[in-house]
């Protein structure tokens, strides 16, 4: 037997978008009505300032970008204003994106579906974004699998996908997930956007990544290294990268 | 509602709960208690955020190897296929 439950809180942003569930659907409801979590960053450092630099030399006027989690990209949005008609077709709306709009620089008219629309699967982020994306139609929420669809990704010109890497090998295998035998996050939609703005005509894939990291005993560690530790998952394949 | 859940778990057997992105802390995540809920609930994710930390140090995690775009075929429908559905 399947049973269905739904927790109602009054707190959650109205989206518009493909979201939305019937009462029919549903076995029972719980009313919980409780603030919605808002996540920080940290403000960013010199590290996370020069490679946001250098990926907004990387990034053109009407290009269609996607970001993922970071501190980096919230670095890369919040220096995107001498850019023009860009669009945002991304899995997370995350912080600091809807600036993009008000700014009237994330125009969203150069892609090629849903235009002057700002597409996301989900949101995490703080109070500012959930009070923008509260009843705004310029911002649609789908299911990931219609936002990450490789296919749909692909069809969308200069698509520029940029993520976080943990390392990267000499060969450009790029793991996200974990190293060695220690894995702290799953795949996400990474190898989605990473793969499809490679079969975008004029996208681009632009992994992030610290250059050296120092281990709690103080040793300082490449970031990209000949071989990746043993047991490491490859999140994007070399395929993807050359 | 995790909460709830979790509360009953003397009464709950193989369970599962998954999520993919972790936004409250909840006793979920702490692999210490949930170390005597096993065969009660499990608790498996697809992705991971820093709430689930101390799953990742204790060497516990079970990600799931799945994309985002297809993870609603694979991952619940795997999921489903072990449990007692």
């Amino acid at each position: 037997m399947r049973v269905t439950i739904a927790e109602v809180n009054d707190q959650m942003p109205t989206i518009f978008g493909n979201n939305w569930l019937h009462v029919s659907e549903f076995d029972y409801f719980v009313e919980n009505s409780t603030k919605i979590p808002a996540v920080g960053r940290p403000k960013p450092g010199e590290r996370e300032l020069v490679i946001g630099q250098n990926v907004m030399e990387i990034i053109n006027d009407g290009d269609t970008i996607q970001m993922g989690l970071g501190g980096i990209p919230k670095v890369v949005v919040a220096g995107l204003d001498d850019k023009r008609d860009l669009s945002v077709l991304t899995e997370m709306f995350s912080i600091g994106l809807h600036k993009l709009v008000e700014k009237e620089i994330g125009t969203n008219d150069r892609k090629p579906f849903h235009k002057g629309v700002t597409i996301a699967a989900f949101c995490i982020s703080d109070q500012n974004v959930y009070d923008f994306v509260h009843e705004n139609p310029s911002c649609e929420f789908y299911s990931a699998s219609y936002t990450n669809n490789p296919h749909f990704i692909a069809q969308h010109p200069n698509m520029v996908a940029i993520n976080m890497a943990l390392m990267v090998d000499f060969s450009c295998q790029i793991a996200s997930e974990g190293l060695g035998h220690q894995q702290v996050s799953g795949s996400g939609g990474q190898l989605d956007f990473m793969a499809e703005a490679y079969y975008s005509k004029g996208g681009k894939g632009i992994t992030l990544a610290y250059a050296a990291r120092t281990l709690k005993d103080g040793t300082l560690v490449s970031a990209i290294v000949p071989d990746l530790p043993a047991g490491t998952p490859i999140t994007v394949p070399r395929t993807y990268t050359k | 509602m995790y909460h709830a859940i979790l509360d009953q778990w003397e009464d709950l057997r193989d369970i599962w709960i998954s999520d993919s992105v972790q936004v409250h802390p909840r006793r979920l995540y702490d692999p210490v208690f949930m170390a005597n809920l096993q065969g009660h609930i499990n608790y498996a994710h697809a992705f991971g955020m820093t709430l689930i930390r101390k799953i990742n140090e204790a060497k516990l995690s079970d990600f799931f190897p799945v994309m985002t775009s297809d993870s609603a075929e694979k991952y619940a429908v795997a999921r489903t296929l072990s449990s007692t559905w």
